[in-house]
């Protein structure tokens, strides 16, 4: 698991410390929820592969377009005047507590039983 | 991963078709890294973004602080020098009210002066008093009588002299006014007042209580009294209401009398 982390350093380090263009501050209004979209797909992509059911065509595919649909969305919100970031940010941060509380009891099993074949058993169904 | 690796194994299975799922890929290390990269670079960006964000309001904020503490303290210096400038002001109009009032002052000294010299033309109620020549005087009285029917330079002087004991103001004989330095005198046959010749009757006006200055004269055994009893001339005392007597003519001049109360500074001079 050290690649993606690597990944998310390096990432980091480079964009804050290279020298990346700032966003226009009406563009990181729209960034926040694109980011808030993407920690979401993150989060569900290692949920799916803890329940072994990851499929990197839709994890990709969900980590862009859900991005880009949740700024989107939230652009054409503000075009009408309706907040529609704040559906975002509520819709996203219930999926993203939610599956983190599952990905911890997930870490608990295993950490209980201390066997993949306990975590067969009882973990799977919720 | 083992086990799903065994249920995949165990797909073939005829009687399961279902359990087949859609062909799984799993290399997720790879996916997962490049989310993160760009997840990561999103979130960077972001991060530095807002922190520019918040910088930039916050030093908007202290230069407005800054601003506010400047124009305080330029609203403070103006109100004091609002204050002094006030201070000032008053202090002018009192030095003007002041000079005004001296200059007032000095106004109504000076008329006084003027006044007191002769020096404007003044009116008032007084007394008229008229001494003439008696025309009755004989031919051929001999010349020591004659006097006795002639008005005298000392005659007119007595009555002026006597005018002023009682009080007289201002005195002018025949229109002419007398100052500080007038004279009446006896040249030849004619009398001048100031180089200025007059001829009878002698007309003797003087503003001043008419009843005092008439009291005066006429008291028993004052001047006209003696003059009814030892000569021969003619004399008339009148009331005036209103008489207007001119100015002097010339101003007196002081060639060899000097102020005796001095400031230093004339002192100094020679």
């Amino acid at each position: 698991m050290w690649l993606p982390l690597l990944g998310l350093l390096v990432g980091f380090a480079l964009f804050y410390f290279a020298g990346a263009p700032l966003a226009d501050p009406v563009v990181a209004k729209y960034m926040a929820v694109a980011i808030l979209a993407g920690i979401d797909t993150v989060i569900g992509g290692i949920r799916a592969h803890v329940e072994d059911k990851f499929d990197d065509w839709v994890f990709i595919s969900g980590f862009f377009i859900n991005t880009l649909l949740a700024a989107g969305l939230a652009w054409v919100g503000d075009q009408l005047g309706a907040d529609l970031v704040i559906a975002a940010y509520v819709v996203f941060g219930k999926r993203i507590f939610d599956n983190l509380a599952i990905l911890r009891r997930h870490l608990l099993n295993y950490f209980q039983k201390r066997a993949p074949a306990a975590l067969e058993e009882n973990g799977l169904e919720w | 991963m083992n086990d799903s690796l065994a249920s995949s194994e165990s797909a073939p299975l005829p009687a399961q078709p279902v359990r087949q799922r859609r062909t799984i890929r799993r290399d997720v290390q790879l996916s997962l890294t490049v989310a993160f990269f760009i997840l990561s670079g999103l979130v960077a960006t972001q991060v530095k973004t807002q922190r520019n964000i918040r910088d930039s309001a916050a030093r908007a904020s202290q230069m407005q602080l800054a601003e506010l503490g400047h124009w305080k303290k330029e609203a403070e210096r103006l109100k004091q020098a609002n204050e002094s400038l006030q201070a000032k002001l008053n202090n002018l109009l009192a030095a003007s009210e002041q000079e005004s009032k001296q200059a007032k002052i000095l106004a109504t000294e000076l008329e006084k002066v003027k006044m007191a010299m002769g020096l404007m033309p003044v009116k008032g109620r007084g007394l008229l008093v008229t001494l003439n020549d008696n025309p009755k005087m004989p031919k051929d009285a001999p010349p020591i009588e004659k006097d006795l029917y002639l008005v005298h330079d000392w005659q007119i002087l007595q009555v002026v002299n006597e005018l002023r004991s009682a009080g007289a103001e201002a005195i002018a004989v025949n229109g002419r006014r007398l100052g500080v330095n007038s004279y009446v005198r006896c040249v030849g046959l004619v009398i001048r007042v100031d180089d200025v010749r007059i001829g009878a009757p002698y007309k003797i006006e003087a503003i001043g209580d008419p009843e005092a200055l008439r009291g005066a004269l006429e008291a028993p055994g004052g001047i006209l009294d003696e003059f009814r009893n030892n000569t021969y001339i003619l004399s008339q005392v009148t009331a005036q209401e209103a008489i207007l007597l001119p100015a002097i003519e010339g101003t007196p001049s002081f060639k060899h009398a000097k102020p005796a109360e001095t400031t230093d500074k004339q002192e100094k001079e020679p």
